[in-house]
């Protein structure tokens, strides 16, 4: 567990450098690459999850506005 | 020292090189460390270097009981009876010391660990007891960030974040220290309630009360949890597995095994360089770990709610409700097109655009409950005046 933790947080630090600048593309190894890759690919379907649930919820509350303003106009 | 091992002149200045280089990195690492910033490949040099072997602890009887604050004669009744410092720490761990000797070890050894190492770790360490009433006799390891600690205290009204910090010397930067106190061992506070009433010119019963509600405040479960690092707690309420409570087990086990962890903070520094390389990074991922749980938590009662929705939202047909007079949906509407992640900088753009996308969406969505609240507000009025007519 421990290891993977580091190993994960490792990617992180790889990926604020590369992110950053501080690394570019061609220093890094073939392994390192796939890593910040599969880290990448992690954090994009994460981030269309999570789009998702909040385009959900805004379709819940365009729904709960709408009843709101015919109550009104009632 | 190192003329003793040395045979030549050579061989000496080599070493005094090796010494000084090795003394550079260990005031680095203890510098760091008091700061709360350790990297790991400061713990790795540490680790390659034995800084333990050269710069670790007092090896004099005289020298290492000045260290711990214990007296010359209890140091060498320790080693008469046990034979090393360490021995004593293992047996008491295990529970197996003479029982004129479990006060002593109380008196020594810390149950409580802030894994930021922050120079007021003792009045932390002293607050934290207190929360959650952990005796002095308990032998077991709790760990906390001091940090964190310190945020949860921002969040208490004025008036008892003052006592709070008064009574505990948070505020001044005073070091409390440990001493006998009644029945056994207890934290020394620099300030008594009467201190405080006075300075804030209400009652002792009055302070006492604030203190007792704050520290009731501070064991609530939406508190502690930030800044305890206690995995089966959290699990109860927040999405966390067995995996962390295990990598948590994982490392207050290597932290017994480590053995050394005294309550007096100069010791502490001096030993703690007997703490392993592994259990520092043990303590830094940890760390981490904690705080990826707080960002990404998601309360329970959430989840069941969003299930509950999926459920409804399978019923509820598509409206051609239109808000664009209040807000512009042709951005939210339309569907994301699928992008193949074939290089890292394609897959850097698509997150970044994604980030965007989820920030514009938080800002919708704000826009959104304000319109709500005016709605309901308009509503609760209206429902008013219809009932007065």
């Amino acid at each position: 567990m421990l290891e993977e933790l580091r190993k994960e947080n490792q990617t992180l630090q790889l990926q604020r450098k590369y992110e950053e600048g501080s690394l570019q593309e061609e220093e890094l190894s073939i392994s390192q690459k796939e890593e910040l890759l599969a880290l990448y690919q992690k954090q994009i379907a994460n981030l269309e999850i999570t789009i998702k649930e909040q385009k959900e919820t805004f379709a819940r509350y365009k729904k709960q506005i709408q009843e709101k303003r015919k109550k009104q106009q009632s | 020292m190192l003329r003793e091992y040395a045979q030549t002149q050579e061989e000496y200045a080599a070493l005094v090189a090796e010494y000084e280089t090795l003394k550079k990195y260990y005031d680095y690492i203890r510098v760091r460390r008091s700061n709360g910033k350790l990297s790991e490949e400061l713990c790795t040099r540490c680790k390659e270097g034995n800084v333990r072997g050269v710069f670790g602890y007092p090896t004099e009887t005289g020298e290492r009981a000045k260290a711990i604050g214990v007296t010359e004669e209890q140091m060498d009744r320790i080693l008469s009876n046990y034979g090393t410092f360490e021995n004593f720490v293992v047996l008491y761990r295990k529970g197996e010391v003479n029982r004129e000797d479990i006060e002593l070890a109380e008196y020594i050894l810390k149950n409580v660990v802030d894994i930021d190492f922050s120079p007021l770790s003792s009045n932390y360490d002293a607050l934290y007891c207190d929360i959650f009433l952990i005796p002095s006799s308990s032998r077991n390891i709790n760990l906390y960030s001091s940090k964190k600690l310190k945020e949860a205290i921002q969040t208490l009204t004025p008036q008892e974040r003052r006592v709070i910090e008064e009574r505990y010397s948070l505020s001044t930067g005073e070091k409390l220290k440990i001493g006998y106190e009644g029945n056994g061992v207890a934290w020394r506070k620099t300030k008594t309630l009467g201190d405080i009433s006075e300075e804030l010119n209400v009652g002792r019963e009055r302070i006492r009360q604030i203190e007792a509600k704050a520290l009731r405040k501070l064991r609530h479960p939406s508190r502690k949890m930030t800044f305890q690092y206690y995995y089966e707690g959290m699990a109860g309420m927040y999405c966390i597995g067995e995996a962390e409570i295990a990598a948590t087990e994982e490392l207050i086990a290597r932290l017994y095994a480590e053995n050394l962890l005294l309550r007096n903070q100069d010791a502490f520094v001096a030993a703690s360089s007997n703490i392993s390389a592994e259990v520092l990074e043990g303590i830094e991922e940890l760390r981490y770990l904690n705080e990826a749980i707080l960002e990404s938590r998601i309360p329970r009662r959430e989840i069941d709610y969003q299930k509950e929705y999926a459920a409804q939202k399978a019923v509820i047909e598509e409206d051609e409700f239109d808000m664009a007079d209040e807000i512009d949906m042709s951005q939210v509407e339309d569907e994301e097109p699928e992008v193949k992640t074939a290089g890292l900088e394609e897959a850097r753009k698509r997150k970044e655009e994604l980030e965007a996308q989820v920030h514009d969406l938080e800002a919708k969505l704000a826009e959104v409950r304000t319109l709500m609240r005016v709605y309901d507000e308009i509503l609760g009025e209206k429902s008013k005046g219809e009932e007065q007519k």
